[in-house]
């Protein structure tokens, strides 16, 4: 009797209380992710190689940010189901996304603290660490953001 | 909305950068595909299921980047660039990025 506790009970309360957290935390990110994206708007980022004409350079450095993301249980378990079914798997997406904003704004963070006022020739990059091919249980993926930072007259 | 991956436009002169914009997704096939990719794998040759997979995958990723873009007021995104990872087995990631620009035809092209 014990045992079948700790075979169903066990993960039954993780479905549960991850799947709370996972929206909890989803709603957090997001909440300072736009806020930070707010306090950036001045800056160009953009993955052209050249600066706008007329804007003069003074100097240039390389800028870098970058996150590993990963999905929680809950949604392990639903991306297994979806799985047998096909389709968009929505909460990857959401972790992708998240990340890759995430990414780009410590690049840029990083950028404005060394007062650049463009970032140029801007990558995005992923890695897989769990999951995926490189066979891992968990899933999780590391997203890398770099360009190049210019401080401008 | 002009598309493409180089870093000018041809006959048009930018008027406005705006900046990065992305789309990504991630998509998987039903399990039955799955099979037959691995038994298909066996064989070797393409595998149809993943191709179009992949397409599908491309396309509303490339959607999800024009959608911001328009958002954004833009008309044109330059530098498109599309990556693909395996984030999941099985299954795709594909994203798209590019800068989000306004341009205008050149007067005489």
């Amino acid at each position: 009797m014990i045992e079948l506790i700790f075979e169903i009970g066990i993960p039954l309360l993780l479905l549960v209380v991850t799947f709370v957290t996972g929206i909890w935390v989803e709603r957090a990110h997001l909440r300072s992710l736009e806020l930070r994206e707010k306090n950036c708007r001045d800056l160009l980022v953009t993955n052209l190689r050249r600066l706008p004409e007329g804007i003069v350079p003074r100097g240039a450095f390389l800028c870098v940010g970058s996150v590993v993301m990963s999905v929680n249980y809950f949604q392990q378990f639903l991306v297994w189901i979806k799985r047998i079914f096909g389709g968009r798997l929505g909460t990857v997406i959401s972790a992708m996304e998240r990340g890759r904003r995430e990414a780009m704004l410590r690049m840029i963070e990083q950028a404005r603290a060394q007062g650049a006022s463009c970032v140029l020739n801007v990558r995005l990059e992923t890695g897989s660490i769990g999951g995926g091919e490189s066979g891992g249980k968990g899933l999780c993926a590391e997203v890398i953001a770099y360009g190049k930072g210019v401080r401008v007259r | 909305m002009i598309l493409a991956n180089t870093e000018t436009l041809p006959g048009y002169r930018i008027l406005k950068h705006i900046g990065l914009v992305q789309g990504c997704t991630v998509r998987a096939k039903h399990i039955g595909r799955d099979i037959m990719a691995g038994l298909k794998n066996i064989v070797g040759g393409e595998l149809k299921g993943y191709t179009e997979l992949l397409s599908e995958a491309r396309a509303e990723a490339t959607r999800r980047m024009v959608e911001q873009a328009q958002q954004l007021g833009a008309n044109a995104v330059l530098n498109v660039r599309l990556a693909t990872s395996s984030v999941v087995q099985g299954a795709a990631e594909v994203f798209a990025y590019g800068t989000a620009v306004i341009v205008d035809q050149e007067p005489g092209a």
